[in-house]
């Protein structure tokens, strides 16, 4: 996050350390019997070490027009295993070399009968980690002497910041072990016009109401260990955190606080996209036999996508090399046909207004990272854009310009998201555009011949539509042929001991069209020859796979990052001599709002072959994240796709029964 | 902020500081030249790899090192990088020039030493470090350009011994290295076998040159590509009266052992506290076997921790005084062993020092004097008579127990599977030298697996798998235990017993985990819902193997070039299942039984009173075979295979 514009200015200050008063090194705060007597952690039984008590006192100052923080750090940490004592004995703190000194570090290590091991100054070490002509990073090493299971290990230190890396502030409240009690005191910098804001995420914490001695504390107790699992939110929308940021804006209220940038963002927009005479012109012409209002959308999205030339990595010289000149707003970007990602939003939007539909402009969030709050009142996290059109009395929003996909298609990370619609009189947060299952299929149709062996071999052709299109894409750019075949054969090795040879691409150069690929397969030893049969799974591409969710408990909720369906036709010619056993497939799955599966099984005319035809398909109406109590559900209903891929068939010998 | 990151932001920073220049001769001459053979399969390839070392008879050794590749790939543009590295107090990269070359020669950028960023190789369990290197990344280097550098050292002579891989993982062009000695010297090389060098020698400059060197394949169960095996190794020895001025060059390995018994000597002296701790960890029992090996599993307890200084000085062979070690807490493998060695002899147990490379048992080369082949130290113990585990053998010394005590999850008696069989040191001033560490059997090393289940007429199984591993099979079952919670392990179990497209409810866990006796046992009671499957209305599948190898690997197909280093395994299983009622077994496969020098595989099935037994006994010596035997591998490894596949075929009475 960048610096409030005030403090950006105050750049030219000195960098001076704040003056520190010599004082007597502390008492170390009082353990209680029952802290040396555990066994245990009281929040997780499971756990290798415990963070009893994590104080961080943070006091912010200006000094001398530069900003800086004092802040120190005690932690009590109480082992209960080897791992735990392998793990916690030796600490390490990074920082940069610049901006941040260390003082007053101390340790100790109290065994269980209470006797206490203070840590030697030998047992520190401080070193350089990287260092260049400008800059670099500093690492304090320490070991704490004798740490066994059974340890209460002691360590502070503190720290000396100054520059403009403490404006915005990431302070965890969470750590990989359980934490019993974690504080944070914070004194702000006191400078007119300046505001500390303070979000807490994920967490229940109990702020201070008033302060002491200048100090807010917050306080979190009982945080569990910080775990990642498969299939969940991004780390920092399940983390408990604290961001600490000061800002220049002296709005404290979230909605006037929106309002204020909503309106500033509307201005700028109506200005660069109001239509010029050529602009109208050309989107008359573009929305000239139009059946609706999504169609005329629809024109003008692709006549942008076609016609206008975006220079993706954006900048003057980049600009300049496509022979564009940097411009200031839509008619201008629109006459020279080309322009930045931006030029390019803008271009669409002017061409939408032209053609007399309403526009606006979107602040948009991210998803990859954290989900967005209107209460994290920055800017900085809404750092993408999209244009909303009203089309049948609700607004819609629209990224034509991005670089795989469809024009009615998002970015992931930006579909589904809380984001601002920029207006001069009703700004406000909307919900943008999401996808639906089927805009993103990943298709398999494979042509195998079944070997009386159990071998299959064939042919293989795969196609990556819609959001897969631009994830495929993204892992192919820049790869030679042997690296993307490579890549492509290794996506679908789920099936078992998959030989591919032959590879091919499709559609490499029609970047928004679907990606496909084929090649040459073989699975030795797929299906399993028995005496009298053969046993076939016909969901080739799925009837291997692992379960997807094994955990019968589970912390985190289950998170997709877009809908999607998958779409295998898979086709096996039977081996002379042997027969189809009657069969049927399986039945269906549906799980309203969720996901569904359906499949047929059907034979040629002349019994010589069989055709398998699965469809899975997850996340209708944009439904990627599955609350925590609905992961029962979740895992039932993988596992019952996962069932149904485990369909099998039986051949037999044509000339017995079985 | 990570390190990492870190490290990335300062990298960014080289961009702005390229700037053109002209490129050396040697430069033009390399990115001149074709492409070695096997350039189309990789990511880039070497045109140009030179180390040239100028020996002085007094002052620093000069090395000038110079590398040249062509990027051929987008995967090879993150080659186009460099890191020089040096030990802090004892060497310096005096000169450092890096050039990137556009497809026509013209150079796109120049970087210098003002231009790289300084690193630091502390590891997460370092608490100091001298070794650092200076880091250059091109800045947008593209396929198709050259990439190149010339970076000279100078460095205090502790070693007269230079040991230069010829093959590496890119096909290489031309390689050479050349070596100038003082008058008074000789350069002394072993060469490896198969490799042709053309060999030089003018004056006081001795040489080596090979072209079109092609690269050492990535396969699986390779042993180490860069082993000095592989490598050109080179001595300076004296002609004459000796004289210390270059460094330290051996003859033999008894002379290697002396050098390192003087280095290590007076770091082990007793002190009381090392007296009264070795008595303490020792406990109340008379008997001396269980005396060590208390005081062994005490200092494996103590936490890891290395702390390098003086490197240059051979000080990263010598281990810090013992005393000071007992006193911190905390060392490293050579710290732990020395301490060992000093809380046994106060005991009055004599015990030794043994370096050895951990994690390639076919690694050190017995042919190579050199302290440099080693990368871990632990001890060789001389046990009283009534000692029954394995042992080493030294003429002068006898019979000595070896101990790993940096391994706190192998049992005293017992040795980390990856040293077993491979050289160690033995160091001692007068009866040191190379000796082969023991290789422990597959009894030892043995896991018994029993599942006794239930198959219902849904398909379902209920099952009661039991599992008792010793040696470095327990040893494997307890690193994956201890390095998850709870809650992960049960995830790796519900993983592993799920069959493919299967699932599985682990209904209670039980382990037992004898850390002192090397056993480990496992017991677990699980559902599986679709264990079996039906097949069409009436008829039932399933596949029995129910437990196969967590790591199961499958050999590919196709030409091999390396050796392959086979991973010792040998499990017993049975399979006990009752059949679901009213159903009879129509097929079950045929009993299989394979055997050959590299391991076996005997599968037998039964079928009595409604209940399916299956027996399965797989064992994989643990030998380093020639790549012509690969054939022979598959056959082995596709043999269990094919019994993990085998299924059982139930239909109505």
């Amino acid at each position: 996050m960048r610096p409030p514009g005030w403090l950006r200015l105050a750049a030219c200050g000195l960098w001076l350390v704040v003056p520190r008063a010599s004082r007597a090194a502390p008492d170390w705060p009082n353990i209680v019997p029952s802290e040396l007597a555990a066994t245990h952690a009281s929040i997780d039984p499971d756990a290798d070490a415990e963070a009893m008590l994590w104080t961080v006192r943070i006091t912010d100052a200006i000094r001398d027009n530069e900003p800086s923080s004092v802040r120190e750090y005690y932690f009590r940490i109480k082992v209960f295993t080897a791992e735990g004592a392998r793990h916690w004995a030796k600490q390490t703190i990074d920082r940069s070399s610049t901006d941040v000194s260390i003082r007053d570090l101390a340790a100790r290590t109290i065994a269980p009968d209470g006797s206490v091991r203070v840590m030697d100054r030998k047992a520190i070490s401080e070193e350089i980690l990287v260092k260049s002509a400008k800059r670099g990073m500093r690492r304090t090493s320490f070991v704490l002497p004798g740490v066994q299971p059974g340890c209460i290990l002691e360590y502070r230190y503190t720290e000396y910041w100054t520059g403009y890396d403490i404006t915005a502030s990431f302070l965890p409240l969470q750590l990989d072990i359980p934490v019993r009690r974690v504080e944070y005191r914070v004194r702000p910098l006191v400078a007119e016009g300046v505001n500390l804001q303070q979000l807490t995420f994920h967490t229940h914490v109990r702020p201070s109401d008033r302060e002491q001695d200048g100090y807010f504390a917050t306080v979190a107790d009982n945080q569990p260990a910080f775990v990642e699992e498969p299939d969940m939110p991004p780390p920092l929308q399940q983390q408990g955190f604290i961001l600490l940021f000061y800002t220049n804006d002296a709005s404290r209220d979230a909605r006037t606080f929106w309002k204020r940038v909503g309106q500033d963002k509307a201005e700028w927009f109506d200005a660069a996209t109001r239509p010029d005479k050529g602009l109208r012109e050309d989107a008359s012409r573009f929305v000239a036999g139009a059946g609706d209002d999504r169609d005329k959308v629809r024109r003008i999205a692709e006549h942008v996508q076609n016609e206008f030339q975006i220079v993706r990595s954006g900048g003057k010289d980049s600009l300049a090399a496509h022979h564009l000149h940097e411009i200031k707003d839509a008619r201008a970007a629109w006459r020279q046909h080309g322009g930045s990602i931006e030029d390019a939003e803008l271009a669409f939007a002017a061409l939408v207004r032209a053609s007399g539909l309403d526009a606006r402009w979107v602040m948009a969030p991210t998803r990859s990272e954290l989900f967005f709050d209107p209460n994290m009142i920055s800017e900085n996290f809404l750092d993408s854009y999209q244009v909303a059109v009203r089309l049948g009395g609700r607004w819609t929003t629209f990224d034509p310009v991005t670089e795989f996909l469809p024009w009615d298609m998002l970015l992931w990370r930006e579909e589904a998201t809380t984001a601002l619609l920029c207006d001069k009189d009703s700004t406000g947060f909307i919900e943008t555009s999401w996808s639906q299952p089927e805009q993103s299929v990943l298709g398999r149709r494979a042509s195998l011949e079944l070997q009386p062996d159990g071998t299959l071999e064939g042919t293989l052709r795969v196609t990556c539509g819609g959001h897969y299109n631009a994830e495929t894409r993204e892992a192919l750019r820049g790869l030679n042929g042997a690296e993307a075949d490579s890549l492509l054969a290794g996506s679908e090795s789920s099936a078992g001991v998959l030989d591919t040879k032959d590879v091919s691409i499709a559609n490499l150069d029609r970047p928004r069209e679907p990606l496909q690929w084929n090649a040459h397969i073989t699975l030795p030893g797929f299906a399993t020859v028995t005496g009298k049969r053969i046993l076939l799974e016909p969901s080739v591409f799925r009837a291997r796979e692992k379960p997807r969710f094994t955990a019968s408990r589970r912390t985190h909720p289950v998170y997709f990052a877009h809908p999607w369906t998958e779409l295998d036709t898979v086709v096996i010619r039977i081996p002379d001599g042997w027969r189809l056993e009657p069969s049927a497939a399986p039945q269906p799955v549906i799980a309203e709002g969720a996901g569904d599966y359906v499949s047929s099984l059907t034979t040629s005319d002349d019994s010589r072959s069989l055709t398998f035809v699965r469809r899975q398909r997850i996340g209708f109406d944009g439904a990627v994240l599955f609350p925590l109590d609905s992961y029962p559900g979740v895992k039932q209903l993988f596992e019952k796709f996962q069932e149904r891929d485990g369909f099998t068939v039986a051949f037999s010998r044509a000339s017995t029964s079985p | 902020m990570s390190p990492r990151a870190g490290l990335a932001l300062v990298l960014s920073l080289v961009a702005a500081c390229a700037h053109a220049a002209t490129a050396p001769a040697w430069l033009l001459e390399a990115a001149s030249r074709p492409l070695p053979p096997g350039s189309d399969r990789a990511e880039a390839a070497l045109l140009h790899m030179e180390r040239i070392v100028t020996v002085p008879a007094r002052g620093r050794i000069q090395t000038r090192s110079r590398l040249a590749l062509r990027i051929l790939s987008h995967e090879g543009e993150d080659l186009a990088s460099l890191e020089a590295p040096y030990v802090r107090g004892s060497s310096e990269v005096k000169d450092l020039h890096a050039w990137l070359l556009a497809g026509n020669g013209a150079v796109v950028a120049h970087l210098e030493r003002k231009d790289a960023i300084d690193v630091s190789d502390l590891s997460a369990e370092q608490l100091y470090s001298e070794i650092r290197h200076l880091a250059i990344e091109a800045p947008g280097a593209k396929s198709g350009q050259t990439w190149a550098y010339e970076v000279v050292y100078e460095e205090d002579p502790l070693l007269a011994q230079w040991s230069a891989p010829i093959r590496h993982t890119l096909p290489c062009a031309w390689w050479r290295f050349s070596i100038e000695l003082p008058p008074g010297f000789e350069a002394h090389a072993q060469v490896p076998e198969g490799d042709t060098l053309a060999a030089d020698h003018q004056g006081a400059v001795w040489s080596w040159e090979a072209h079109n060197v092609p690269a050492i394949p990535r396969e699986d169960l390779a042993p180490s590509g860069d082993n000095p095996a592989g490598s050109l190794n080179v001595q300076a020895f004296a002609t004459g009266a000796a004289r210390s001025g270059v460094g330290q060059a051996f003859r033999s390995w008894p002379e290697l052992s002396k050098w390192l018994a003087d280095l290590v000597r007076s770091q082990a002296a007793l002190t009381p506290d090392i007296t009264a701790q070795a008595h303490e960890a020792a406990g109340d029992t008379r008997d001396t076997v269980e005396r060590i090996g208390a005081i062994g599993r005490y200092v494996q307890r103590l936490n890891y921790v290395s702390h390098d200084e003086r490197i240059g000085e051979g000080w990263g062979f010598r281990p810090h005084d013992a005393a000071a070690v007992l006193a911190a807490g905390y060392g490293d493998c050579k710290d732990k062993a020395n301490l060992l060695r000093a809380m046994l002899a106060a005991e009055g147990v004599q015990a030794w020092l043994l370096p050895v490379f951990s994690g390639d048992r076919d690694r050190v080369d017995s042919t190579w004097c050199s302290p440099g082949q080693f990368n871990h130290c632990i001890t060789a113990i001389r046990m009283p008579a009534n000692y029954r585990g394995p042992t080493i053998r030294s003429d002068a010394l006898g019979a000595l127990a070896v101990f790993d005590p940096t391994d706190p999850l192998t049992a005293f008696g017992d040795l980390p599977r990856d040293e077993q069989g491979s050289w160690g040191l033995l160091v001692d001033e007068r009866a040191g030298g190379l000796v082969r560490l023991p290789e422990i059997g597959p009894a030892q090393n043995q896991m018994t697996r029993f599942v006794d289940a239930s198959l219902d007429s849904t398909g379902q199984l209920h099952a009661k798998l039991t599992e008792h591993s010793v040696g470095q099979t327990a040893r494997a079952e307890r690193e994956e235990r201890r390095s998850r919670r709870e809650a992960e392990y049960r995830q790796l179990l519900e993983k592993w017993l799920a069959t493919p497209g299967g699932t599985v409810e682990l209904l209670a866990v039980q382990v037992a985990d004898d850390s002192v006796r090397g056993r480990f046992d496992l017991e677990a009671r699980y559902i599986a819902p679709r264990f079996a499957r039906f097949v069409g209305d009436r008829t039932l599948m399933f596949r029995p193997a129910v437990t196969h190898a967590r790591d199961s690997w499958v050999p590919a197909d196709g030409a091999r070039q390396s050796p392959i280093a086979l991973p010792s395994s040998s499990v017993a299983e049975t399979l006990v299942v009752r059949l679901p009622d009213g159903f009879r077994v129509d097929e079950s496969p045929a009993d299989l039984k394979f055997s050959s020098d590299l391991g076996r595989l005997d599968v037998t099935w039964a079928v009595e009173g409604g209940t399916l037994t299956m027996t399965r006994r797989w064992e994989v010596r643990p030998l380093t075979v020639p790549a012509s035997r690969w054939r022979d591998v598959r056959a082995l490894f596709s043999a269990y295979r094919e019994s993990n596949a085998a299924a059982v075929v139930l239909v109505p009475q």
